[in-house]
């Protein structure tokens, strides 16, 4: 599903020159959950933005479905995200100003999907996370637990290939996290592939293999399952 | 997807109400000012445009050399027609124009604008529509008339007016032969009653300057073309049989013809400042108005977007392109705008009634397709101007940038932002300067000395033989009221709406002066209460009263050029056999206003020197206690001196002030801008300062941590924002200081423009800067810092 090899990626000030991947290397197959640990500043939210297609590579090689996606220009590279790739943040970050529906139905929206299609799809995915009695209301009268909810609905109601997870439980008390988890695992036994940036050792334990990284390079990798 | 646009715009506007109503007031009162300047440019510019069939006319005036002549020869018409093949059809008229007449039917007895009498070939140039009568007989006849329906129903009332009879001057009968509809726009020229002319049969006068000329063409062709052939035939078939010197006509000393063309009397004459000037103005500011009503919208839509990059990131992470954001931000835009537009045309309804009183103007809100057309239009540029800037910038929020922390700050839009302050500040501080110095010259006119005494002064207008024949009895009857100190009469009034400012030739020792001739009674200059500072006044007997003596003001004193004017011997320049003896000179005083300087004057008493001259009024100068009651008792003289001539009388200052009027107007309107312009701006300015307050709110916790006072603070947050407003009034200065020249030159005298004018303007608007960034500034500098360091 996802290969990258020799994975580099360079920050420069005027003076200084950060290295923030430093020629990484690991494959996620279909139907997989890995998880990505590492201290903080050792470059998992910026392989993250790179395996999301918001950011790309300056070296090495990205094969996203066997296709290179690393010398994609930012609208190729748009077009593959919002048919393939949802995402889930620690921040939620769900709009204020739409409703749970409208939040969900959004990504449907830009995917050009037909009004009729997009409810349905959009009921369905709201029955399933259990928050199909709050489609009315807006982010701000929902708990954080609701909150993540939503913005789970929302990556997987495009029925996306993988999901990127940036610490997901980061914002969420433990039985609120657990819940998530739980979704996020269901999910994955449905068949979505998942990557997962956490700091928790508790969250790493729910995907089947985990990647651990430290200045830009990985580290060790265990297999879990 | 335009559904779910909307549906944000909408949410997103009722959000943030404060910043919502900000933008849509703002806008709505730069939109008002703009419709209605529109709509007064749309009025200028519809002069003269009731029929096609007028493109073809043209009014033919002359000119010789600088003197300009509206008042053409009497034949010139038919002598066109006859001889101008081009030519479809000429008339020649003589016509009252603002002047109101006395107009009589029966014992009713009105005073009217637009008396017009015309030969009978009136109706074949001018296409006026005739409800009743029929167009090609209906001036026929030596004695009828056409009345308009207004006039028609002003003196008639719901009678039918065809076939009755009304007087004119209360001596000229005419039977109305057909009722004219008034045209649907307004004409350069006011016709309500065309007469057949009754003197026409004299009309054959090459020497009788008295008849407006208009021409009506087969098919319409340039000005320079008809200017051409209508001279060329003028001079080979005119001027040669009059005998005029082969040195005059090659040296062009010769009377030339020059034409207008109907439609563009009004805004684009030949010679002269059309009214169109002063609209294109209006238009202009009007224009910067709504600019900077919409330059507030785009700054205040960039200031906003610092709160919202986090939804751009998360819309853009879940696939939205940057054209969908920029349409999203769009529709906010246009669902603003529209309401905007909304509120103006509801403002522009509610006070038309009173531009249109104030301005005396017919204005109205036509649901015409050329104007919802323009309004359209002006809507769409508002909304590309509003809308376009700050949509296009949001739209390409780098998305990494959001995502590694939202710190978006705006730098990138941050000198847009900044032109568009200045802008919006220059425009402010320019009103601002405007309206000073407009108030400092209104007033330096006010208060300048006229030369006379022009208190409880008031013009009588009469007939000519109350005026001429009768007028020694009539002043004695008027001295006998008490209250009433002196009588003159004058042909000229001072600061009367029609004033006579055209000048005839004087000869001096060989040479000849061009200056105003003025017909006098002996105690006119008493009567002013204008001192006469050498020589003598007039006396009641001898030379004086036939024309042999003359008393000449400053100006023409000093333009005679001798040393001792006293006791030389002037002539009318085609009265060389009459001797007119200068015995004294009277101080200058201003007779038409402020715009041209004290013209050279010559004033004589009676008509004996070849020259007739009448018209103009009896003043009377009036005890100051009660004026009011003498002038009751002055009508009550006139009921027997003119029965069936209502009185009609008039203060002189008070003519003074009408001749201001449209400077008032000016003043006013102006005014109006600049209060708009002050309120936006500031408005804008205010809403500016709170975001950027919310942006930098962790700054200034860090800083008060770190031991920042408020007036540190305010300091920091205040000095950016004023630095934009001082260079806006930088550039505001010498704008100013050009457009007010200009402005000045109208006048003959001018205020002088200090120094201090531009820096009190100036001093204000950074003033009332201050005051409002400092205002928000200081809340939030007086916040607990701990408060804001959490919310980060």
């Amino acid at each position: 599903m996802i290969k990258i090899t020799d994975l580099e990626k360079y920050y420069k000030t005027e003076e200084v020159q950060t290295i923030a991947l430093n020629k990484l290397s690991f494959e996620v197959k279909e139907g997989e959950f890995a998880a990505i640990m590492g201290p903080s500043g050792c470059g998992k939210s910026t392989l993250l933005n790179i395996l999301g297609m918001l950011d790309d590579p300056d070296g090495g090689s990205y094969l996203f479905n066997g296709i290179e996606v690393a010398g994609y220009n930012e609208r190729q590279r748009a077009k593959l995200r919002k048919h393939n790739i949802g995402f889930v943040f620690q921040s939620f970050n769900l709009i204020d100003e739409l409703s749970v529906f409208e939040n969900v139905e959004l990504p449907l929206i830009y995917t050009g999907v037909k009004p009729a299609e997009r409810k349905e799809r959009v009921h369905e995915v709201l029955e399933k996370m259990q928050i199909m009695h709050r489609r009315k209301h807006f982010p701000q009268q929902l708990s954080g637990g609701q909150q993540q909810r939503v913005a789970v609905a929302r990556a997987v109601v495009n029925n996306p290939k993988i999901i990127l997870a940036d610490e997901p439980t980061g914002n969420l008390d433990s039985s609120n996290g657990n819940e998530v988890m739980d979704l996020l695992t269901e999910l994955n036994e449905a068949g979505t592939t998942i990557i997962m940036v956490t700091h928790s050792e508790h969250d790493a334990k729910f995907s089947h293999r985990i990647i651990r990284m430290l200045d830009g390079q990985k580290v060790t990798e265990n297999v879990l399952v | 997807m335009i559904k779910h646009y909307i549906k944000i715009a909408w949410r997103s506007i009722w959000n943030a109400k404060s910043y919502t109503l900000i933008n849509i007031l703002g806008l709505a009162a730069g939109l008002a000012s703009f419709i209605l300047v529109l709509s007064y440019l749309n009025y200028e510019l519809s002069y003269d445009t009731w029929s096609p069939e007028l493109e073809k006319v043209y009014r033919v005036s002359m000119k010789q050399k600088e003197d300009l002549f509206e008042a053409t020869p009497a034949p010139l018409a038919s002598f066109l027609a006859e001889n101008y093949p081009k030519v479809e059809v000429a008339t020649s008229l003589q016509g009252a124009g603002d002047y109101e007449v006395p107009i009589s039917a029966g014992n009713e007895t009105l005073y009217h604008n637009g008396f017009t009498s015309s030969d009978s070939l009136f109706l074949k140039v001018f296409p006026y529509k005739l409800e009743q009568g029929d167009r090609n007989i209906a001036l026929n006849n030596p004695n009828s008339a056409i009345i308009s329906t207004e006039l028609a129903k002003k003196l008639f009332g719901n009678k039918d007016p065809m076939g009755r009879t009304v007087t004119i001057f209360n001596m000229l009968e005419a039977v109305i032969t057909g009722v004219m509809k008034m045209p649907d726009t307004p004409s350069h020229r006011k016709v309500h009653l065309v007469m057949r002319d009754p003197n026409e049969s004299q009309n054959f006068f090459w020497n009788n300057y008295s008849y407006e000329t208009y021409i009506k063409l087969k098919v319409p062709v340039t000005k320079e073309i008809l200017e051409g052939d209508i001279n060329r035939i003028f001079k080979e078939r005119r001027l040669k049989v009059e005998n005029w010197q082969d040195e005059d006509l090659a040296s062009g000393n010769h009377p030339v013809l020059y034409v207008d063309a109907v439609p563009d009397i009004q805004n684009f004459p030949t010679y002269g400042n059309g009214s169109i000037n002063t609209v294109t103005v209006l238009f202009i500011l009007a224009m910067l108005l709504l600019i900077i009503g919409a330059i507030n919208f785009s700054n205040l839509s960039v200031a906003k977007s610092l709160g919202k990059t986090k939804e751009i990131g998360v819309r853009k992470v879940l696939g939205s392109g940057n054209w969908n954001l920029f349409w999203q931000f769009m529709w906010e835009a246009i669902l603003q705008c529209s309401i905007s537009i909304v509120i103006a045309i509801g403002l522009v309804i509610t006070i038309l009634p009173y531009v249109n009183n104030s301005f005396g103007l017919g204005l109205q809100i036509h649901s015409n397709l050329e104007f919802i057309f323009q309004i359209g239009l002006c809507l769409i540029v508002v909304i590309l101007i509003s809308g376009f800037f700050p949509s296009f910038l949001l739209s390409r929020f780098k998305l990494l940038k959001i995502l590694s922390g939202g710190t978006f700050s705006g730098n990138k839009g941050l000198w847009l932002r900044n032109l568009l302050v200045i802008f919006q500040f220059t425009v402010t501080c320019f009103f601002i300067i405007s309206i000073s110095v407009i108030d400092k010259q209104l007033n330096y006119l006010q208060t300048k000395d006229k030369g006379f005494s022009e208190e409880q002064l008031i013009s009588l207008r009469s007939s000519q033989d109350t005026r001429e024949k009768n007028f020694e009895k009539v002043r004695q009857q008027l001295l006998e009221i008490p209250g009433v100190k002196t009588v003159s009469k004058t042909t000229n009034v001072p600061g009367d709406i029609l004033a006579d400012s055209s000048t005839v030739n004087f000869r001096l020792n060989g040479t000849d002066y061009r200056m105003n001739s003025v017909k006098v009674s002996s105690d006119y200059f008493e009567t002013l209460d204008s001192p006469i500072i050498s020589g003598r006044n007039f006396r009641d007997s001898g030379m004086d009263q036939h024309t042999k003596t003359a008393i000449i003001n400053e100006t023409a004193a000093k333009i005679f050029g001798i040393q001792e004017p006293i006791g030389e011997t002037i002539y009318y320049s085609n009265c060389l056999e009459k001797p007119i003896k200068i015995v004294g000179i009277v101080r200058d005083f201003n007779v038409l206003g402020y715009e041209t300087r004290v013209q050279p004057a010559v004033f004589t008493i009676n008509n004996e020197a070849c020259m007739y001259q009448s018209g103009g009024a009896i003043l009377a100068r009036l005890e100051a206690e009660d004026p009011m009651s003498t002038i009751q008792k002055i009508d009550q003289l006139w009921k027997e001196l003119e029965p069936g001539s209502p009185i009609r009388y008039s203060f002189l200052d008070e003519n003074f002030q009408r001749k201001f009027a449209s400077y008032y107007r000016i003043q006013k309107v102006i005014g109006f801008f600049g209060m708009i312009a002050i309120v936006i701006s500031l408005m804008g300015l205010f809403a500016l300062t709170t975001f950027t307050l919310k942006n930098r709110i962790k700054e200034i916790g860090i800083r008060k941590v770190l031991g920042a006072e408020v007036p540190n603070i305010v300091n920091l947050v205040s000095k950016d924002f004023l630095l934009l407003v001082l260079v806006a009034v930088l550039i505001s200065i010498p704008i100013g200081w050009y457009a007010m020249n200009k402005w000045l030159e109208n006048f003959a005298y001018q205020t002088t423009l200090n120094w201090w004018i531009f820096l009190a303007s100036g001093g204000l608007v950074l003033f009332i800067a201050f005051l409002t960034v400092s205002l928000k500034t200081t809340q939030a500098a007086m916040k607990n810092p701990v408060k804001s360091l959490k919310t980060e």
